[in-house]
């Protein structure tokens, strides 16, 4: 459950920001033809509604109502509009309301502005609603023609923007702070259990909204943390590996933590500065795999690279290492994750990179004001 | 002040027997006979039950349910028309995960209804044998293929399995009173930590790693906090100060049975105004408890509280936004009765598990929370926490 600092930072992510992610969106819908875009989000996923609003809904379907040149309006919230003056507090769309049939609502604020037809842009409709709810939203929408909107949203997504760049490495040294906080409890105490309640208590105490977690079991499986074990009894203290997640003003950092040390000699390591040396613009998973091979030799059995995109989610565009059609271009924020497996050890570390003109670099943590 | 009953209430057996995995398998095995049972008797033959492993306070999941295995990615259950059954399990690295629940009945797929294909075919069956359950958790885009193996399901097995899992068995209570224990040993322990100057955000982490620590799985939790409450909200970083008053809605997990406590705080002495209305709460929720009742309808139970709260001259006051609902189920196979609202057409059933809270604003006080959670039980709702919450104050 995501309950941590749910806040609208606008220091960090003024409303200019917003304005810009707009007037991008709008761009985008021109060239498709689209009158108006309606964005649905869920907690898994904030998508459009998240990225235009700073809206991040940890439970109640969100949407979003854009059209271009006027004011979005956000429907969230569980009805009766208790919840409201919070959600105007975190949100740089004012106009929120709640409709109990979602679809006559869109129906209603299209219709506000002058929308009465036309080609109709939808994103996160196919993962956000269920079967009865979707075929209502479509029922109230029959007078437009209804087209996806999720591939034009994650190109234009790929591309992180400065002040995205500048939440992500913020993100990302909060989470070196858990992670620190961790060895230092793990070290003192010998256990795992602990120590991720101590990371994940330093995470949240530095304004983290979630936090997530994968320890390796004693059976040597990496399991979520804490379901999948029995308190401090299930989790390997030694060896010990971890898998750090937290988002922070709804951005993802990763973190791999294990030991033995994965100084640069380990094969994780090794691994990992493989994929960085071969990711460029054009890459593909497969290229990867193919420069792993060649650095590690049959020690790449042993080796499992995801390389995917970050940002409001942790796995989005480029899905390089799960779209044998994806490729790397310049912009691109990319998560390579290495999970090694000897036996009943595993081992797992995580680089977050953007890719240049001339390969990629790292994207730093730079602590938060 | 109505107390929780004794361990007899669950059996002989103590909480640490009762959530073992032996008792918890004892369980499941007898929700999924009670499950298959069901569908032959609505004319089908089998059972299929799928989760896409989005877990909220306010959502069931029947997979969970039926094997005791908390999906992490999406999943499936089948229960064949001998009793027998599979679990199908997505990402296939977290296999180990569930052969710890069901043992060699689990297996890691990559599709879970290319799986539930070729098994009803190894049962010799057609879709619309099948009672499928958990229509309401498939997505557009995952529906295809859904409807591809099992046909168009009208959504009847998503309301039985409610109706099946809505008395909850034992292991079920004693994973919920186990929770609240951790919530009111929780929020005991925050009140020790509570201080000026704290952002609501840090008394989330600061609770957090309290409930953790006493063996919260999940928790769902809303705290803030203000002078004149408009509602209780996920936490900001405004800071808790001297006369503050500090919401808590606090709702650790066991087991996948999450419990709520609705708590307030003040910082410094309360005014006169918030004992007093927080006194007005207390006896609403006095009044909603003993309506709630096997067979009564669930409204009742609102009506019952907005009655105390109208004789005190807050009738405008019982609607939204100055309210949502006077409480709503808690569970994992069932939420049943649902939201406690005036219109609800529910009836309360003996074993409904909820929460009952008057949590209101006045405009005297502000928000204010008061809550418990509960069992529905012939002489009216009784008690999961130990004992019903009071205005709590620090700093005074």
């Amino acid at each position: 459950m995501k309950h941590g600092r749910t806040t609208w930072d606008r220091a960090v992510l003024p409303p200019d920001e917003f304005e810009e992610r707009r007037l991008a969106v709008e761009r985008v819908l021109e060239s498709i033809g689209a009158v108006a875009v309606v964005g649905f989000a869920d907690s898994s996923r904030p998508g459009l509604v998240g990225y235009l609003s700073n809206y991040l809904t940890a439970g109640a379907l969100a949407t979003l109502i854009c059209v271009p040149g006027v004011e979005a309006t956000l429907v969230a919230g569980l009805g009766g509009g208790r919840d409201h003056p919070f959600i105007k507090g975190t949100s740089y769309v004012q106009d929120v309301r709640w409709f109990p049939q979602l679809g006559a609502g869109i129906s209603q604020v299209l219709a506000e502005h002058g929308v009465a037809e036309g080609r109709l842009a939808l994103a996160g409709f196919d993962d956000c609603l269920n079967r009865a709810r979707a075929d209502g939203v479509l029922a109230a929408l029959a007078a437009y023609e209804v087209v996806t909107f999720d591939d034009a949203f994650d190109a234009l997504r790929r591309t992180k923007r400065e002040r995205e760049l500048g939440v992500m490495r913020a993100a990302r040294a909060v989470l070196d702070e858990a992670g620190s906080a961790f060895s230092a409890s793990l070290q003192e105490s010998g256990e795992v259990h602990g120590a991720l309640i101590v990371a994940e208590r330093v995470a949240k105490l530095r304004g983290c909204r979630d936090f997530r977690a994968l320890a390796l079991a004693r059976d040597g499986s990496l399991r979520p943390w804490p379901e999948g074990g029995t308190g401090s009894t299930s989790w390997s203290n030694d060896p010990f590996a971890v898998y750090l997640a937290a988002e922070y003003l709804g951005y993802w950092a990763d973190l791999g933590v294990s030991a033995p040390d994965q100084g640069e000699t380990s094969w994780c390591v090794r691994a990992l500065e493989a994929a960085q040396a071969a990711l460029q613009i054009g890459s593909s998973g497969a290229s990867l795999q193919v420069a792993l091979r060649d650095r590690l030799g049959a020690a790449v059995e042993q080796i499992t690279l995801e390389a995917t995109g970050i940002g409001l989610t942790l796995d989005e565009a480029p899905r390089l290492s799960n779209d044998e059609s994806a490729l790397a271009r310049e912009g691109d924020v990319v998560c390579l994750r290495v999970w090694a497996k000897d036996g009943r050890t595993s081992s797992v570390v995580t680089r977050q990179v953007l890719v240049g003109e001339r390969g990629c670099t790292p994207l730093e943590g730079s602590s938060p004001a | 002040m109505t107390a929780r009953g004794a361990p007899g209430d669950v059996g002989d057996l103590a909480m640490a027997s009762l959530t073992s995995s032996a008792a918890l398998v004892e369980a499941v095995a007898a929700r999924q006979r009670r499950l298959l049972d069901a569908a032959k008797a609505s004319g089908r033959a089998a059972v299929f039950i799928y989760s896409a492993a989005a877990h909220s306070l306010l959502a069931t999941d029947g997979v969970w349910w039926a094997s005791g295995f908390k999906p992490m990615g999406e999943c499936a259950l089948g229960i064949a028309p001998d009793g027998s059954f599979e679990l199908w399990v997505s990402p296939s690295g977290d296999l180990s995960r569930a052969e710890d629940a069901v043992g060699a009945r689990a297996a890691g797929v990559s599709d879970v209804f290319v799986a539930a294909a070729a098994w009803l075919a190894r049962c010799g069956l057609r879709g619309g044998e099948v009672l499928f359950c958990g229509t309401d958790k498939i997505s557009v885009r995952r529906y295809p293929s859904a409807a591809a193996v099992f046909g168009e399901h009208d959504g009847t097995g998503d309301r039985l399995l409610l109706e099946l899992a809505r008395r909850r068995d034992k292991v079920e209570l004693a994973h919920a009173l186990e929770a609240a224990r951790i919530a009111e040993l929780g929020f005991a322990r925050l009140l020790e930590e509570i201080r000026p100057g704290l952002g609501e955000f840090a008394v989330v982490a600061i609770l957090d790693g309290i409930l953790r620590e006493l063996g919260s799985q999940d928790n769902f939790v809303l705290i803030s906090a203000s002078q004149r409450n408009r509602s209780v909200h996920p936490p900001t970083e405004r800071t808790v100060e001297r006369g503050d008053v500090l919401l808590a809605e606090i709702s650790p997990s066991v087991g996948g049975m999450f419990t709520q406590i609705c708590r307030s705080v003040t910082i410094g002495r309360p005014g006169p105004s918030i004992a007093r209305d927080y006194e007005l709460l207390d006896a609403a929720f006095e009044a909603g408890r003993v309506a709630c009742v096997p067979g009564g309808p669930v409204r009742a139970a609102a009506l019952a509280m907005d009655a105390v709260l109208t004789g005190a001259g807050f009738g405008d006051y019982c609607r939204p936004p100055y309210m949502r609902a006077r409480g709503h189920g808690l569970g994992i196979g069932s939420v049943l009765p649902g939201d406690v609202t005036v219109s609800t057409p529910e009836i309360f059933a003996e074993g409904d598990y909820f929460v009952l809270h008057p949590n209101q604003y006045l405009p005297t006080s502000g928000y204010l929370l008061c809550g418990e959670p509960v069992v529905v039980e012939p002489g009216g709702a009784r008690l999961m926490s130990s004992r019903r919450g009071e205005l709590a104050s620090v700093g005074v």
